[in-house]
């Protein structure tokens, strides 16, 4: 493996999962495709999850509309928050990711961070200070500001559904619920020191 | 106008399709084929307000940086208002980082609806683009016009303009994929991009955001896009123009980081850093007149901006 994903999982992962990816096409034996595409696929299956056990908070509840006042966005983006916070009680670093995934994370995004553009892409990351350390499962404070996401970086990761985005937070990774404006997971030292 | 006949061919040459006239006086009604140019003030008038300020053209501001609920901010509404008085923009594009802080129902109020009271009950109407400082919900905040949207086009109420607001923190492909395609539907005279990094900047705090110029770049360039605004760099600027298309940064209307412009900056034009500032426009035709006001209310830069004209073989 070169560290870059390889066009062959972006097949699989195009033909068995919703993840899109579009680097740089390399060769690979089949074996690391096959594993990669795997931990690619285990993780639409923890985001799916994670899905439906939001939906289910939410059945029932009332929506917000894409013409809400203060206090509706407020009380929707609480409560949302609340709920989600309530329901994974206990949940631990990787649930998510999972393992194989943060280590792809980690081999997907290295290259880039040490190519030709990898200092202006680490700038534009790391240019506002965040004084906040990532914790699983919190809201994401509002006087943080988010990092900017590069869009090599963006295309480097899986295509998420619309309501999770990535971030970063210093050099970690986070996966954020944007609704509920919660660290969903944590991919910890995903950008090269 | 020889002058700027000249300049255009000095352009030519160059391939910067910079064409700047601040000394040959008066507005060309040549319309030079693709760049958009930049010409001088119609006149320098003794009323602050002189725009051509008629009847039937797009009157609208942009600001970015601004939702502190700080003195300095309410104090650059009321040059917004008094301006309103005389020249009546219906349309205001936020440049990102809306609402600085804890965004709740308290803060929505106190940094947004109290401070734009004027204009919101004059029925200016706001359409917002995110900023790194803001919330996400605020895309479902009424009063910011984005229905949901993290990024969307609309077709301005008058003249033949349209607006592509961008989330540049999350530039997704899929964002960019939605941009690529509107950019191409679009039929409009004028393509105006917003959002809140700027690809050119010559300010210290941040300045260019180059990642993203790499991939908005070429699609503003193919699709003629006329002219781009962003905030983030608490400044004002004008670049000279960059590959065709005017850059405005309009980042000082509730931020200010004084001091902060290079002015050797190789695509620096004009700026402002000293106080806030805001920037109001007004299109009618191929021209893009645009004054940058400052909490005074003086008038710190001025010009019109000729739009970009499909390159013709």
């Amino acid at each position: 493996m070169t560290g870059f994903l390889p066009q062959g999982i972006l097949t699989v992962a195009l033909l068995t999962s919703s993840l899109a990816f579009t680097s740089p096409a390399s060769s690979t034996a089949p074996q690391a495709t096959n594993r990669d595409a795997q931990t690619l696929a285990d993780f639409q299956a923890r985001v799916k999850t994670y899905l439906a056990l939001r939906q289910k908070l939410l059945t029932g509840r009332p929506t917000l509309p894409d013409k809400a006042t203060p206090d509706q966005i407020e009380a929707y983006q609480r409560t949302l928050g609340d709920l989600i916070i309530a329901a994974r009680k206990g949940t631990r670093k990787g649930d998510l990711f999972g393992g194989d995934m943060t280590v792809l994370v980690r081999r997907l995004l290295g290259p880039i961070f040490k190519g030709p553009d990898g200092a202006a892409i680490r700038n534009a990351i790391l240019e506002e200070p965040q004084p906040l350390v990532p914790t699983i499962n919190t809201r994401y404070p509002d006087d943080v500001p988010v990092s900017s996401m590069p869009p090599e970086i963006l295309k480097a990761l899986p295509k998420l559904e619309e309501i999770l985005e990535f971030r970063f937070v210093g050099r970690h990774l986070i996966l954020m619920d944007v609704p509920a404006h919660l660290i969903v997971d944590i991919v910890d030292n995903a950008m090269p020191s | 106008m020889p002058c700027l006949r000249r300049l255009s061919l000095a352009v030519t040459l160059l391939l910067s399709s910079v064409l700047i006239a601040p000394s040959c006086g008066g507005v060309s009604t040549e319309q030079p084929a693709g760049p958009a140019v930049v010409a001088s003030p119609p006149a320098k008038a003794a009323d602050p307000v002189a725009f051509p300020n008629v009847d039937g053209s797009l009157k609208f501001l942009a600001f970015g940086d601004f939702g502190t609920g700080e003195a300095p901010q309410f104090q650059l509404v009321r040059q917004m208002t008094a301006l309103h008085e005389r020249f009546k923009y219906e349309l205001v594009i936020t440049l990102g980082d809306n609402l600085y802080g804890t965004q709740n129902a308290r803060t929505f109020r106190a940094k947004i609806e109290i401070p734009y009271k004027p204009l919101i009950d004059a029925g200016v109407k706001f359409r917002a683009s995110l900023g790194n400082h803001d919330n996400a919900n605020q895309t479902k905040y009424d009063l910011f016009g984005m229905n949901g949207e993290h990024f969307y086009s609309f077709k301005a109420p008058k003249q033949n303009v349209r607006f592509f607001a961008l989330e540049s923190s999350n530039p997704s492909p899929a964002q960019m994929a939605w941009l690529e395609k509107e950019l191409k539907s679009s039929t409009d005279e004028w393509k105006i991009a917003y959002f809140h990094h700027p690809l050119y900047s010559s300010a210290r705090g941040h300045g260019s955001t180059e990642p993203l110029r790499k991939v908005l770049e070429p699609l503003f360039v193919r699709y003629n896009v006329s002219v781009v605004m962003t905030g983030h760099d608490h400044t004002y600027e004008r670049t000279k123009p960059q590959q065709g298309i005017v850059h405005f940064v309009a980042g000082s209307a509730g931020k200010l980081r004084r001091g902060d412009l290079n002015r050797r900056s190789p695509f620096f034009e004009a700026g402002y850093d000293a106080d806030l500032a805001f920037l109001a426009c007004e299109i009618q035709g191929d021209n893009m007149y645009f004054q940058a006001i400052s909490r005074t209310g003086a008038i710190v830069d001025s010009g019109v901006v000729i739009r970009r004209k499909e390159q013709r073989p």
